[in-house]
């Protein structure tokens, strides 16, 4: 047994052997060392004593010339004796315990639930304090809640709930529903000329049937009827007349001309949020102050991260594009394009639901720009509600 | 009828120590004389120099003057430290011896 194996927490039942045996208890008591139940048996002696004398015991019977072999030892047992031998295991796991204790109460990660604009509901979340690597508290986040509930129009409902490190964001995306007015008095009219569809009158009367031509300004489902008696019956007309429309769109673009463009000066600010503690980083070209107001803005939310574990820190980090205005030059294709562009939004504009079929574009290259004009075939939802009043008004005038 | 007399009760006190009794110095070698004390069946001794001989019938002491030896079954020293010593077991006879070939050692 080495000297290491015997702990002072232990207690051992030895026996010592040899001739004089007893003489071993008058030196062991003279050496300070307490003997307990001591009996004596054939040229033995058995005595008990504190594990952390033995190495005393054993010095002891060195000398003398005796043997000294331990019975049976009691004590907290090998394992919590190299427990004894590493006290930093033990102080490591009480440290680890205290530290989980104190750093849960720090936000470590967001789970945002599949939240569709994670940037913008991040901001909205740092503006009421709430952001990787801050200590919250149930006032903080009952107020956050709270107040995100009231003016935050993105979402119907949310609810913020912290535990164990991890903030989770339930939200329910705001839906709105049109309320029409019951006095309006409305008729559905074509906006352009085309071929009927479908008809799909939710009130109103219609007025035309799907294969019909119409021309634009047309009526395509009336506020009135008259009944049997001759009376008129009124019902606003609401709904969608799908046709086929043939429409062209025209647009000139100047192959030099002024724009606002990136100069490529960026001024970066960065702030790091880590237990608590809020740190600013500022680049070192330019400053905030220095750049005009409509310089391009760019921010982003970075939690940092070891591996696939989450620390209980984030970086926001803005950037500031510097923009100016700058004469921009272009080549016939890249002017041809931008007037195609041009004459699509054109189309959107008016028809938002156009599903295009055909389309045929005439480019014209002149001395200061490019025309485009594209002639599109679609399918697009033709009625548009008009007043019964003024439309009366526009006949009389 | 006969009755019997009571004896009358005696009211004597034993006679209290005077104060020269407290005051008187001790016997001679009143403190190389070994100190026994026996408490619940147990022996206690505050003055053992050495265990002379130890087995479960025969337990012997070196008390400094006096050689103490105890007689008995299953002797067995419930503590030993430094010269503090409780003897236990089954006691029959304590003898008393002198170290240095005297007559007599009492404790």
């Amino acid at each position: 047994m080495r000297d290491r194996d015997a702990l002072a927490a232990d207690r051992i039942r030895f026996a010592v052997c040899g001739r004089g045996a007893q003489h071993f208890l008058s030196s062991a008591a003279r050496a300070g060392i307490r003997l307990n139940r001591i009996q004596a048996e054939d040229q033995c002696v058995t005595a008990s004593a504190a594990g952390a004398d033995f190495p005393r015991l054993r010095r002891i019977a060195e000398r003398g010339g005796w043997e000294l072999t331990v019975l049976s030892r009691r004590g907290p047992g090998r394992i919590m004796e190299r427990l004894f031998h590493r006290p930093g295991l033990a102080a490591g796991a009480v440290c680890f315990v205290i530290l989980v204790q104190w750093l849960s109460g720090f936000l470590w990660c967001m789970d945002l639930n599949g939240v569709e604009d994670e940037a913008a509901l991040r901001s909205s979340l740092a503006r009421y304090g709430i952001r990787e690597g801050v200590r919250l508290d149930e006032k903080t986040l009952a107020a956050a809640q709270q107040a995100m509930n009231l003016e935050e129009d993105a979402f119907g409902w949310l609810s913020l709930n912290f535990a164990g490190g991890c903030l989770f964001v339930e939200s329910t995306p705001r839906q709105t529903a049109e309320v029409r007015g019951e006095d309006a008095n409305t008729e559905l009219c074509a906006k352009a000329a085309g071929l009927v569809l479908a008809v799909d009158v939710q009130s109103g009367f219609s007025q035309v049937e799907p294969g019909q031509y119409v021309a634009q300004g047309q009526l395509l489902a009336a506020a009135s009827r008259p009944d049997r008696s001759g009376a008129p019956v009124s019902q606003s007309a609401a709904g969608k007349v799908l046709a086929r429309v043939r429409k062209s769109c025209t647009a000139f673009i100047p192959r030099k001309r002024t724009e606002t463009i990136l100069t490529g000066r960026v001024w970066e600010k960065q702030e790091i949020c880590a237990l608590g503690h809020l740190f600013e980083y500022r680049g070192k070209e330019g400053a905030e102050e220095t750049f005009p107001l409509g310089a391009k803005q760019t921010s982003r939310w970075i939690p940092l991260t070891l591996g696939r574990f989450a620390l209980p820190a984030s970086v926001y980090e803005v950037s500031y594009w510097e923009r100016a205005e700058d004469t921009v030059i272009l080549d016939a294709q890249d002017a041809a394009a931008l007037a195609q562009r041009s004459c699509r939004l054109a189309l959107l504009e008016e028809f938002p639901d156009a599903v295009v079929e055909t389309e045929i574009t005439q480019i014209q290259e002149q001395e200061n720009g490019v025309s485009c004009t594209v002639t599109y075939e679609f399918c697009a939802d033709i009625a548009v509600s008009v007043a019964e009043e003024s439309k009366d008004e526009k006949k009389n005038s | 009828m006969k009755q019997q007399r009571r004896r009358p009760r005696s009211h004597r006190k034993p006679a209290a120590p005077a104060l020269k009794d407290f005051l008187r110095q001790p016997d001679a070698d009143f403190y190389r004389c070994p100190d026994l004390e026996v408490r619940s069946g147990r022996v206690y001794t505050d003055g053992c120099r050495r265990v002379l001989d130890f087995t479960p019938q025969k337990l012997c002491l070196d008390l400094g003057t006096a050689i103490v030896t105890f007689y008995g079954d299953a002797l067995r020293i419930e503590s030993f430290s430094g010269r503090r010593l409780a003897v236990g077991g089954h006691l029959t006879r304590i003898e008393f011896a002198a170290k240095w070939g005297e007559d007599h050692a009492g404790p």
